[in-house]
C-alpha cells in the first residue's frame, strides 16, 4: 500500500544514523560541485542533454523501485517502451520489496557505495532523503534540460519541493478516499447517493448504520489521515512552512482542529460504531475485507488501492461500492488534501551521462502518455493536467467514477504550505507518537485535546533528537 | 549427556506396573497429560492451519465472516501462481544454496575451536573464550554497517560469499560444542593417546562421533537462523535475483495487493515447508540435545 510504514526497528535505525554519519563525512571531504542543504541550484551543467550526446553507446541506469507486484507490472511495461523507444539509455529496473526495504537498502548503500542512479522514494522519507546529502535536486535537470513543469499539478511539484528547489518528481501520487457500500447504506435508510462529506456526518452514519444493523466505519489507525485532516483546514504539522521554508523543529498540531479531529475519532471508536486495525501488519487490510464481509460500511483507504478493491469486492453480492471524498474536518474546506505518496529522486553519485540519462527516464515517466497509462493501470492519480484530459482518462472517469474522486481532491482547494504537506526528518516516529496518542485515547479513555498535546509533546521530542543528530 | 546415548538407540520405557490400582492411575495420568499436549498442539498449529486454508481460498471467499474452516473448494491455482510469479524456485535454489554454505561452515569452525578449548592448554585461554562468548553479547545488526562495507570492498556485494562469510563462524556454537566437548570422559582421551591417536584422529573418531547430538542440535540452530535471514540477505544483494534468497522474495510476494491475499500466503506455506521437514527428521535430536545437560 501506499503509505506501509518501519515498525521503528532498533537495529534499522541504528544502521540509518550510522548511514547518514557516513553520509556526511564523506559528502564534507568530496569537493561536489552541489553544496548540501538542497538549494543548491548551481550551474546547469550538472544535469544537460550535452552529458549524454556523442556516446556511441548506451547509458545504463539502475532504477530501485517499490511497487507491489501489479503496479510493478505496469511500471515494467512502461520501462520496456522506454528502453525500445531510444537507444541512447537503458534501464535497469530493480525491485526492492517495499517503499520501507528500499529505503533501508539505500541507506545501507551509503556506507559501501551501492546506490542506484534512481530511486523511487515514498513521501515520509523525504526530508531524510535530503538529509543523505546523496541527492541531485532534480531542479538541475528541470534548468539543465529546460524542462517545462507547467502541465504536471502544482500541488504534487509542491510536495517535493523544498527550499524552492525541486528535489524530486512526484511519481505514484494518491489520496486518502471513502469507501462505502451503498447497499448498507440504502439498507439504513440513508441515501446511497450522499456519502458523509464532513467528519461529523461521517459519525452520525456510522451510528445510523450500527443501528440499523448494518456494519459501521472500518477505520485504519493511520495517522495519514490525521495529516490529511489537518490540510484540509490549511493547517500545518509541523513549524517552518511545514518545514519547507527551513528544517522543522517542532510539531504544531496541537491546535482546535487537530483536537476536533482526534475528538470524532474518539466517538467512532467508543460509541462501536468504527472498528479499528493496524496500518501495518497481518490486519492491515481488514478495514476492506470488512466492508466485504459486512462488518463495516464504511472504510478509509488509499485511493491507490482502488483497482484491487473493485476487484476483490465486485465478487461481494452484498457489496455495491461507492467511492467518495474523504469527508473533512469543515464542512467548506479552507485547504485542501495534500499529495501523498512516491517520487523518482536521482543520485549524486552518479556520473553525469548517468545523471542526464536518469532524467530522461524520469521525464519519460511523467509524460502524459506515461501518465495516462500509469493512471489507467493502477489508480494512481494522472499528475498531467494533459493526462487527466486524454481521452483514455475521461473514458475511465466517465465509466468508474471512483477513479476521479482522488484527482478531483488532489486539484481543488487552495495551494499553501499546509496543503503541500509536512516534510519532517522522523516522520515515521512522529506517526508512531501520533498512533499512540489515539490509542491511549481509544483504550485509556485519554480526552482527545489531552492526547492531541501528548502526540505533539512526543513528537517535540523525536524532531529536536533526530535534529542533533543531523547536525543542524 | 551420557557416551553410550548416541552410539544406541535409547531404550523405550519401561512397561508400567502391573499392579492395578496404580495402572489405571497411570493411564488416567496419560490421559491428562495427552488432553494437554494436544490442545497445546492445537494452539500452536492453528496459526499454520488457517495460513494453508486461507492459501486455497478463492478471492470472494477471504472476506467472509466467520472465516472458513475448511477450504471447500481448494483453489489449487494460488500455489502455482506463487511458484511462477514469485519466482520462488530461483529463491529456494539460492537460500538452500546460502543455507548449506552456512550451516556446514559453522559446524566445521565450531567443531574445531570447541576443540581446542576443550582438549588444548595454551595462553590465554580462558580470556579468549571470554571473549567469545562476549560476541554473544552483541546482536548482528550492530556490525552490520562495518560487515556492509567490508563485504563491499572485498568485492562480495551481491555474491554467496558476501550473503554467507559473515556467519561462518558462531561464538554459540562453539559454547554448545565446547560443553559437550568436555562431558567427555577424560579417561577416553587418555585411551585415544595411549593408542597413538593425534589431535584430528581422535577429534573426528571419538569427539564428534559423541558429541553427535549436540551438533545435530547446532545444525538444525544455525539452519533455522540461516533460512530465516532477512535484512543482512536484503543489504547484500544487488540489481538482480542472482543471489535474494527466499524471504526476500516471500516479502516480495507479501507487499501485495489486497486481491492476492491467498497468493501471498501459498507463497509462505511453501517457504515453510523446507523447516518443517527439517523439524521432522531432526526432532529426536533437537529435543534431546536441548534436554540433555539438564540432569547430570
Amino acid at each position: 500500500m501506499v503509505l506501509s510504514r518501519h515498525r521503528t526497528l532498533l537495529p534499522v535505525a541504528a544502521l540509518g544514523a550510522a548511514a547518514l554519519l557516513l553520509a556526511a563525512c564523506s559528502s564534507s571531504s568530496s569537493s561536489s560541485s552541489t553544496t548540501s542543504g538542497g538549494a543548491s541550484t548551481t550551474s546547469a551543467t550538472t544535469c544537460s542533454p550535452a552529458a549524454l550526446s556523442g556516446r556511441t553507446s548506451p547509458v545504463t541506469i539502475n532504477f530501485w523501485e517499490s511497487m507491489p507486484r501489479a503496479n510493478g507490472q505496469t511500471l515494467q511495461a512502461l520501462t520496456d517502451t522506454f528502453n525500445h523507444s531510444q537507444t541512447k539509455v537503458h534501464v535497469n529496473l530493480v525491485v526492492q520489496t517495499s517503499y520501507d526495504d528500499t529505503w533501508q537498502k539505500y541507506q545501507a548503500g551509503l556506507t559501501n557505495g551501492e546506490l542506484p542512479d534512481v530511486v523511487q522514494l515514498q513521501d515520509t522519507d523525504t526530508q531524510g532523503a535530503v538529509d543523505t546529502q546523496s541527492i541531485l535536486p532534480v531542479q538541475n535537470c528541470i534548468d539543465g534540460f529546460h524542462y517545462s513543469t507547467g502541465d504536471l499539478l502544482p500541488r504534487a511539484l509542491a510536495y517535493w519541493n523544498l527550499d524552492k528547489a525541486q528535489q524530486a518528481m512526484p511519481f505514484a501520487v494518491s489520496g486518502p478516499v471513502l469507501y462505502y457500500n451503498k447497499a448498507a447504506f440504502q439498507k439504513a435508510g440513508l441515501d446511497p447517493a450522499k456519502p458523509p462529506a464532513t467528519l461529523a456526518d461521517l459519525v452520525t452514519a456510522a451510528k445510523a448504520l450500527k443501528a440499523a444493523g448494518q456494519g459501521g466505519l472500518g477505520l485504519k489507525i493511520d495517522p495519514w489521515y490525521f495529516e490529511t485532516e489537518l490540510a484540509t483546514a490549511n493547517q500545518v504539522l509541523v513549524n517552518n512552512a511545514n518545514g519547507r521554508s527551513a528544517r522543522a523543529t517542532r510539531a504544531v498540531f496541537a491546535n482546535p482542529t487537530g483536537t476536533q479531529v482526534f475528538t470524532y475519532l474518539d466517538q467512532l471508536v467508543r460509541s462501536g460504531s468504527a472498528g479499528t486495525n493496524s496500518a501495518n501488519g497481518a490486519d492491515e487490510f481488514d478495514n476492506l475485507l470488512g466492508v466485504g464481509s459486512g462488518k463495516y460500511s464504511m472504510a478509509i483507504d488509499t485511493s491507490a488501492a482502488l483497482g484491487t478493491v473493485q476487484q476483490l469486492l465486485s465478487q461481494y453480492p452484498n457489496v455495491q461500492l461507492g467511492v467518495a471524498p474523504l469527508p473533512t474536518v469543515e464542512a467548506t474546506p479552507t485547504g485542501g488534501v495534500q499529495p501523498a505518496g512516491s517520487a523518482l529522486w536521482i543520485s549524486k553519485k552518479s556520473s553525469a551521462a548517468a545523471q542526464a540519462a536518469s532524467w530522461e527516464y524520469i521525464a519519460f515517466l511523467d509524460s502524459t502518455a506515461s501518465q495516462t497509462t500509469w493512471a489507467a493501470g493502477t489508480g494512481y492519480i494522472p499528475l498531467r493536467t494533459s493526462a487527466a484530459q486524454s481521452s483514455t482518462i475521461q473514458t475511465l472517469w466517465s465509466t468508474n467514477p471512483g477513479y476521479k474522486v482522488a484527482y478531483t481532491q488532489l486539484t481543488s482547494g487552495i495551494e499553501s504550505d499546509a496543503t503541500a504537506g509536512a516534510v519532517l526528518g522522523p516522520f515515521d516516529d512522529v506517526r508512531t507518537a501520533v498512533i499512540n496518542a489515539e490509542d491511549s485515547m481509544f483504550v485509556n479513555g485519554v480526552a482527545p485535546a489531552t492526547a492531541v498535546a501528548q502526540a505533539q509533546t512526543a513528537s517535540n521530542a523525536l524532531i529536536t533528537s533526530y535534529n542533533q543528530r543531523i547536525g543542524s | 549427556m551420557p557416551a553410550t546415548d548416541t552410539a544406541v538407540r535409547p531404550p523405550a520405557p519401561a512397561p508400567p506396573a502391573a499392579r492395578p490400582p496404580r495402572r489405571r492411575h497411570r493411564r488416567l495420568r496419560l490421559v491428562l497429560r495427552y488432553t494437554l499436549l494436544s490442545i497445546g498442539a492445537v494452539v500452536v498449529l492453528f496459526p499454520l492451519y488457517m495460513a494453508v486454508v486461507n492459501s486455497l481460498l478463492a478471492p470472494s471467499q477471504i472476506a467472509h465472516q466467520p472465516p472458513p474452516f475448511f477450504p471447500l473448494h481448494p483453489q489449487w491455482g494460488s500455489y502455482r501462481k506463487a511458484w511462477t510469479e514469485g519466482d520462488l524456485a530461483v529463491y529456494l535454489r539460492n537460500s538452500a544454496i546460502q543455507t548449506t554454505i552456512i550451516v556446514a561452515g559453522q559446524l566445521v569452525t565450531s567443531v574445531l575451536a570447541a576443540y581446542a578449548f576443550a582438549f588444548l592448554e595454551f595462553p590465554f585461554k580462558r580470556t579468549l573464550f571470554v571473549v567469545f562468548l562476549m560476541t554473544l553479547m552483541i546482536p548482528f545488526e550492530v556490525t552490520i554497517a562495518t560487515n556492509l562495507s567490508t563485504v563491499s570492498s572485498l568485492g562480495w556485494f551481491n555474491t554467496f560469499p558476501g550473503l554467507t562469510v559473515p556467519f561462518l563462524a558462531t561464538g554459540f556454537g562453539t559454547f554448545l560444542l565446547r560443553q559437550a566437548f568436555l562431558q567427555i570422559p577424560r579417561d577416553l582421551r587418555e585411551a585415544a593417546q595411549l593408542d597413538g591417536y593425534g589431535h584430528f584422529r581422535f577429534l573426528w573418531s571419538v569427539a564428534v562421533p559423541l558429541a553427535r547430538p549436540a551438533l545435530a542440535a547446532l545444525g538444525v540452530f544455525s539452519f533455522l537462523s540461516a533460512w530465516n535471514q532477512y535484512l543482512w540477505p536484503l543489504l547484500v544483494t544487488g540489481n538482480d535475483n542472482s543471489v535474494r534468497t527466499v524471504q526476500i522474495g516471500l516479502k516480495q510476494l507479501i507487499n501485495t495487493q489486497l486481491d492476492q491475499i491467498n497468493v501471498s500466503l501459498a507463497g509462505t506455506v511453501i517457504a515453510v515447508v523446507p523447516l518443517l521437514i527439517l523439524l521432522v527428521v531432526f526432532q529426536k535430536q533437537l529435543v534431546r540435545s536441548l534436554t540433555s545437560g539438564a540432569v547430570k
